[in-house]
């Protein structure tokens, strides 16, 4: 039973833009010791955004925060932690290349020499540590590689653990371990609400969340929902405060009972990817439908992407382009059986970042504008400025750095250089991630258009209402394999969905 | 200078004296006579060889196991036939002897007192013409500022930068300048310095370093510069070609201080003169670092038979293979190599390169170890010298040996052809290398450098520049440059 | 970023960019209008126009077609060890034939050999590329002193027929047509076919590049010919005008590549900055300093250290242009 102690976190009108997107939209919140409190929303709702701005991770666009009273503005995490706000997050936080004992006391190992540091007293302290969370099979001379990912993650607990902070958040983590991990890391959190400190605990899994946590705290697209108290807990109430937002009418698509064609351009039999989770995955892809695929991260829909590009190796099973009959099995031979790929890594896989516009636009489309051996520029011209027009593109200039570009358009630029090449079948993951609301619509509108000419669509999603909005069919996938599948309706609403996804 | 008079007067008068006292004996065909000394089976002997004009007879007469002995006999291509025997036991010394009259550094003298012979004149005097240059070494000659350019391999080298100081040395006393290459690394390197040179308006051009061959002179040719030095570390007597080129005026031919048998090119007598020293010394079992020869590099395989040679020269008979180190300091073999000599009971170590790795390990074995090698004048050999350490030094004194190419390609620039040939062919100027053996013989010429004098001075080298010295020919060359040993410590008392 | 964002920064950014653009050219003129006054004009009278004009070429092909090779994002530091290479087999073989079409063939076969060499390695191992060329350029010294074995110099006129002799001013001619031939089929290549885009969004991102259909394997293959072709002509050009050839011949081309890529304006780490023009202003620059260094008569050290300055102003005028690392990744 939570014996709610004083107030040590306070949010009053806490918000955050990055760019034209809003993260915390005055956001009034309130942590308490001696309790664990609980975040849960959709991605995008800001869970990870408040606390990260309170851990010191980032600055907030405006409000004030108070901790202990005081009026809190960290510049850094050091200063947050200084405060005494811990934080683990899902990413590897540990440093590769040095031992269990140096990762723990990384920044601080004047505390055991001077001059020379002392391996030894390192190690004995980096054992108590470890003790102290009930790790007592990793030996902190090791490398850090030398433990797998979840021994990892405990280290790295650990080590927040150690400084003993007065508030801990836990962001996402319990994904990555396994139960015995996870009753490590309830156990830490029982702990410190008995210390009368507080903990915030942030994961999607609502069942866990529901069974630790003392309260629970909605948020939705940047927007404080409600807060329960654990008498009050109930999982459809709690799901209907997740999910439940106004559909506009068209923006997403606004027709319905359009029949599927029956000819199938892609096909998926039995795949296993080496990288991700997709097991034994098999689907296909009729001419003209929008194919949606959604699932919780790491279910394998990024990794389904990828194989039907050719761009991950595929370890069993097949993906074939049924018109021609051949296998995919590089992104070049995809690309010359008419298949587009629109990576979720926009930054990373998609564009180059310090080439300009028209560069980017045109890198895929060389094979469609080349003249023998020659590329006029007169050609590449017409074929970007016809991009940039059609997408409305904002830029100073085609030659700009696409670097220099908000998240919307650069986007643009991704669509620009498959629609370019009047791709059959593309393929979408994540398309209107980061993306402000008035991008997100045109893009719609051109998904949608797309599919009206007959081109084939993949879309991946983490955004269920886009999901729904927007396929033909969606296949849910959860751990790699498909678990749901849905067809357009009206009536098809996320809680439907979400049964199957989490 | 007034002693140098002196004794080159009463050295003509020697030769006078020795002519006519030779006249009176030597049958009247023969016009020429030489006198030196010799060691043949019979043992040694001051000879008195005579030729006629062309070298196709020769009359030597000598004595021995005291009697008088005559030899008489003609030359063909060489090789000698004799024809009289007075005793008629010494005839089979007859071609020992008279390859010794032509490889005597003595010069043939005319029989009836004739004008010297056009052949260089006696080396034992420094220039023999007493001649008064009447300039004021002040730089205003020539008038016009001459460019020479000079090539070089390594711009760090001792060697160089003793070369270059010389070369300041002469820019402050005559209107001449300088533009060395950097360090050239390949023949596109040279080729490109030469161009630049050109361009920068060099006349001259001083071959110190030649990667590129005759292409290095073709193209000093084609840019109207006035090439003097080596073409592959040679000159015009090893490389006839050379003379295709009008441009080519010719090289230095290194010879050593010591007699040695035969024609032998300076890397040959360098080691010569080492193994000779070496085993002069009385050392009994001397090391031998022989570079490059186990490689086959010719410059160190001539200088591996040079020193053999004159080890046997000396007398020396207790070298074997087993005393060679071969390979270069750097490598773990030459040091297990030079650890081995140390252990050993080698009392000496020749180098046929720098010796300076030796000389910490020597120090620190606390043995008395000779070294020897072709090195330098400077401080570090001069202290080691002192020391006790180094015993022989073989020295290219800068200015004496590379100095000669200088006034060569001077004069050739300043439009003297006749000071750019020699016999119609380009030059070749014998100069000579020092066999240092004694620390005061290295600290005489140590402190004479350090003091800033040079063995060829300002006036010394300006004799042999037409321009400002009429007499000169190309004979003056090796008057002014190929000093002995023995004649440049001669100059500094 | 927002719109307006974008607009506020764009005169600032444009101007730094304009200016590290121009920066290879304000650099090559500076140093040729310094040197002509501080060499009294001989910098630019006739003989050593002709004279520089010889010794670009080396510089300039090898550079030139470097441009394509680092665009991609390979750092090559093997160039020297190749053209040696070449020229040594290319000069043996003229001289065994007496032939310098024999030659000319067998140097760009071997240049192409060595080149495909590279194009394997960096195409098909993990390992980042310009470890291999270190190895790489060592182990081609080393083949051409084992093949050289005792001699030192190979010189054509040792040849069993007489190979034809080329002048000053023939060689001079002959040089400035290949380079300008070769330069313009380059900056064709670069600039007005896929070869040139694709190299460059490969060394800006090769995962990006991959996803866009660029064949990783064949536009390595293409960038590494291209070079090796470079390489080919200078060897070539190099063995007919030094006519002597031997280990040292091209030992600082790897390091003047390098230098000139720099000077031009292009960053070593290649991408979308790369420009062909790079190449050839690069390589004049690098040459006419050299030259004048050269007429200067300084000595060592005070040619290194002005070559440094050079050097560091014209990368940090350049560096306004482009963000990121001149260094390989």
């Amino acid at each position: 039973m939570a014996q709610r102690g004083e107030l040590i976190l306070e949010t009053r009108k806490l918000t955050k833009h990055f760019g034209p997107t809003v993260a915390l939209n005055a956001v009034d919140f309130k942590i308490y010791r001696g309790q664990i409190t609980g975040l849960i929303g959709e991605n995008g709702s800001g869970k990870s955004t408040i606390t990260s701005i309170a851990a010191g991770m980032q600055p907030p666009t405006s409000g004030e925060m108070f901790f202990k009273g005081q009026p809190h503005h960290p510049s850094s995490m050091i200063e947050g932690i200084e405060c005494g706000i811990g934080m683990i997050v899902q990413e590897q936080g540990t440093v590769p290349g040095i031992s269990v004992a140096e990762n723990i006391f990384l920044g601080e190992e004047k505390k055991f020499g001077k001059v020379l540091i002392s391996r030894r007293k390192m190690q004995e302290e980096a054992r108590k540590v470890l003790e102290n969370i009930g790790l007592t099979n990793v030996d902190p001379a090791a490398p850090i590689e030398s433990l797998n990912m979840q021994d990892r993650k405990l280290v790295e607990i650990a080590k927040t653990v150690y400084m003993k902070p007065e508030m801990l958040v836990v962001d996402e983590t319990t994904t990555a371990l396994s139960q015995s991990g996870r009753e490590i890391i309830y156990d830490i959190m029982k702990k410190m609400r008995d210390d009368d400190k507080a903990v915030v605990f942030i994961s999607h899994d609502l069942e866990e969340l529901m069974e630790i946590c003392d309260t629970l705290t909605v948020l939705r697209d940047g927007n404080f929902i409600a807060t329960l108290d654990k008498e009050d807990f109930d999982e459809d109430l709690i799901k209907k405060y997740m999910v439940g937002r106004e559909m506009t009418g068209d923006y997403y698509r606004s027709d319905y009972g359009t029949p599927i064609s029956d000819e199938v351009v892609l096909k998926v039999d039995d795949v296993t990817t080496g990288e991700g989770m997709l097991m034994n995955f098999s689907m296909e892809l009729h001419k003209g439908e929008i194919l949606g695929i959604g699932g919780l991260s790491h279910c394998g829909m990024h990794e389904l992407g990828k194989a039907c590009f050719g761009e991950t190796p595929v370890l069993r099973g097949t993906v074939t382009h049924v018109a021609s009959g051949e296998k995919i099995t590089t992104a070049l031979n995809a690309m010359k059986h008419g298949l587009g790929y629109v990576s979720k890594d926009r930054d990373k896989e998609a564009l180059v970042l310090t080439e300009s516009i028209a560069d980017n636009i045109v890198s895929a489309g060389y094979d469609k504008l080349k003249k023998g051996i020659f590329l006029m520029p007169s050609d590449t011209k017409k074929y970007v400025d016809k991009q940039v027009k059609d997408l409305s593109i904002k830029c100073a200039s085609v030659k700009q750095d696409v670097q220099y570009l908000s998240g919307g358009n650069k986007q643009k630029v991704v669509f620009g250089k498959w629609i370019g090449r009047e791709c059959d079948i593309l393929i979408l993951d994540c398309p209107t991630r980061g993306v402000d609301i008035g991008v997100k619509a045109a893009m719609y509108a051109l998904i949608n258009e797309m599919r009206l000419a007959g081109k084939s669509i993949i879309m991946i999603s983490e955004e269920m209402a886009e999901l729904i909005g927007m396929c033909d069919r969606l296949l849910i996938l959860k751990d790699g394999q498909q678990s749901g599948e849905f067809f357009r309706s009206e009536d098809l609403n996320e809680n439907d969905i979400i049964e199957v996804m989490i | 200078m007034k002693k140098l008079i002196a004794l080159v007067l009463a050295a003509v008068m020697v030769f006078a004296l020795a002519g006519a006292v030779m006249a009176e004996e030597i049958p009247a065909d023969y016009t020429q006579v030489k006198v030196f000394d010799g060691t043949y089976g019979f043992g040694d002997a001051e000879i008195t060889a005579a030729t006629n004009d062309d070298q196709s007879a020769f009359y030597i007469t000598f004595e021995c196991f005291d009697e008088d002995q005559i030899l008489e006999g003609t030359i063909d291509d060489g090789i000698v036939t004799v024809d009289y025997d007075l005793t008629g036991f010494v005839a089979g010394d007859a071609q020992l002897i008279w390859d010794d009259a032509v490889a005597s550094e003595e010069p043939w003298t005319p029989i009836g007192g004739e004008a010297p012979a056009e052949e260089a004149v006696a080396e034992d005097a420094a220039p023999a013409e007493d001649v008064v240059i009447d300039y004021a070494f002040d730089r205003s000659w020539p008038e016009e500022e001459l460019k020479v350019a000079m090539a070089v391999y390594d711009t760090t080298d001792e060697q160089f930068l003793a070369m270059r100081e010389y070369n300041d040395y002469l820019e402050q006393n005559f209107n001449i300048k300088f533009m060395y290459s950097e360090s050239i690394a390949s023949a596109e390197d040279e080729i490109a310095f030469v161009d630049s040179a050109a361009a920068a308006g060099c006349k001259a051009y001083f071959g110190y370093y030649n990667i590129a061959e005759t292409e290095t002179v073709k193209e000093a040719q084609a840019h109207g510069m006035f090439y003097a030095g080596g073409v592959g570390g040679v000159g015009y007597d090893q490389r006839p070609e050379l003379a295709d080129y009008d441009n080519y005026v010719g090289s230095y031919t290194l010879k050593s201080d010591l007699e040695v048998e035969g024609d032998h090119n300076g890397d040959y007598l360098g080691g010569y003169a080492l193994g000779y020293a070496m085993a002069q010394k009385g050392y009994q079992h001397i090391a031998y670092c022989e570079g490059g020869a186990s490689f086959g590099v010719q410059m160190f395989v001539d200088r591996k038979d040079g020193f053999i040679d004159g080890l046997t020269a000396a007398g020396y008979d207790n070298f074997s293979d087993a005393d060679l180190v071969s390979g270069w300091p750097g490598t773990d073999e030459f040091a297990a190599q030079q650890t081995a000599v140390i252990a050993g009971d080698y009392d000496a170590v020749v180098s046929s390169f720098n010796v300076a790795m030796w000389f910490q390990p020597v120090m620190e074995s606390g043995k008395q170890i000779g070294l020897a090698a072709i090195g330098e004048a400077n401080e570090t050999y001069k202290d080691f010298f002192d020391m006790g350490v180094v015993q022989t030094v073989v020295y290219d004194c800068e200015e004496t040996v590379f100095g000669v190419y200088l006034p060569m390609a001077i004069n050739a620039a300043m439009g003297y052809d006749d000071m750019t040939k020699q016999d119609g062919h380009p030059l070749v100027i014998p100069v000579t290398r020092w066999t240092i053996t004694e620390a005061e013989q290295m600290d005489a010429i140590y402190e004479y450098h350090a003091a800033g004098n040079f063995f060829v001075s300002a006036e010394d080298f300006a004799k042999t520049l037409k321009g400002l010295n009429p007499a000169a020919t190309s004979d003056t060359y090796e008057e002014v440059f190929n000093l002995t040993l023995d004649e440049a410590l001669a100059k500094i008392q | 970023m927002s719109e307006a964002a974008v607009k506020t920064k764009k005169p600032s950014k444009v101007n730094a960019r304009l200016i590290g653009d121009m920066a290879p050219y304000i650099g090559l003129v500076l140093v040729v209008v310094v040197f002509y006054i501080l060499t009294g004009g001989a910098l630019l009278n006739g003989t050593n126009i002709q004279a520089m004009a010889n010794n670009v070429i080396t510089t300039a092909m090898c550079t030139i077609g470097a441009v394509f090779v680092f665009a991609a994002g390979y750092f090559d530091m093997a160039v020297g060890g190749a053209l040696c290479f070449s020229a040594v087999l290319g000069a043996m073989a003229t001289i065994s034939s007496g032939s310098l079409f024999v030659g000319a063939i067998v140097i760009l076969a071997v240049s192409l050999g060595l080149g495909c060499i590279k194009a394997t390695l960096a195409s098909f191992v993990n390992v980042p590329f310009f470890i291999f060329t270190i190895i790489l350029g060592s182990i081609f010294s080393a083949i051409v002193l084992v093949i050289m074995g005792k001699e030192t110099t190979v010189l054509l006129k040792n040849a069993v027929k007489p190979i034809p002799e080329l002048d000053f001013t023939q060689m001079s001619i002959i040089s400035v047509i290949c380079l300008a031939v070769f330069f313009i089929l380059c900056l064709i290549a670069f600039r007005y076919t896929p070869i040139g885009p694709k190299a460059k969004n490969m060394g800006g991102n090769v995962f990006a590049a991959k996803q866009s259909g660029i064949s990783k394997t064949k536009t390595t293959f293409t960038v590494f010919i291209i070079g090796a072709i470079g390489i080919a002509i200078a060897a070539f050009l190099l063995m007919l005008r030094t006519r002597t050839v031997g280990a040292t011949t091209a030992g600082s081309v790897g390091n003047d590549v390098m230098v000139a890529l720099v000077l031009g304006g292009m960053p070593l780490s290649g991408g979308p900055r790369s420009k062909i023009s790079a190449g050839l202003i690069g390589s004049i620059t690098i040459t006419v300093l050299n030259s004048g260094l050269v007429i200067l008569g300084l000595n060592t050290g005070e040619v290194q250290i002005i070559r440094g300055i050079v050097f560091i102003v014209v990368v940090l005028v350049s560096s306004l242009s482009y963000r990121g690392k001149l260094l390989p990744r």
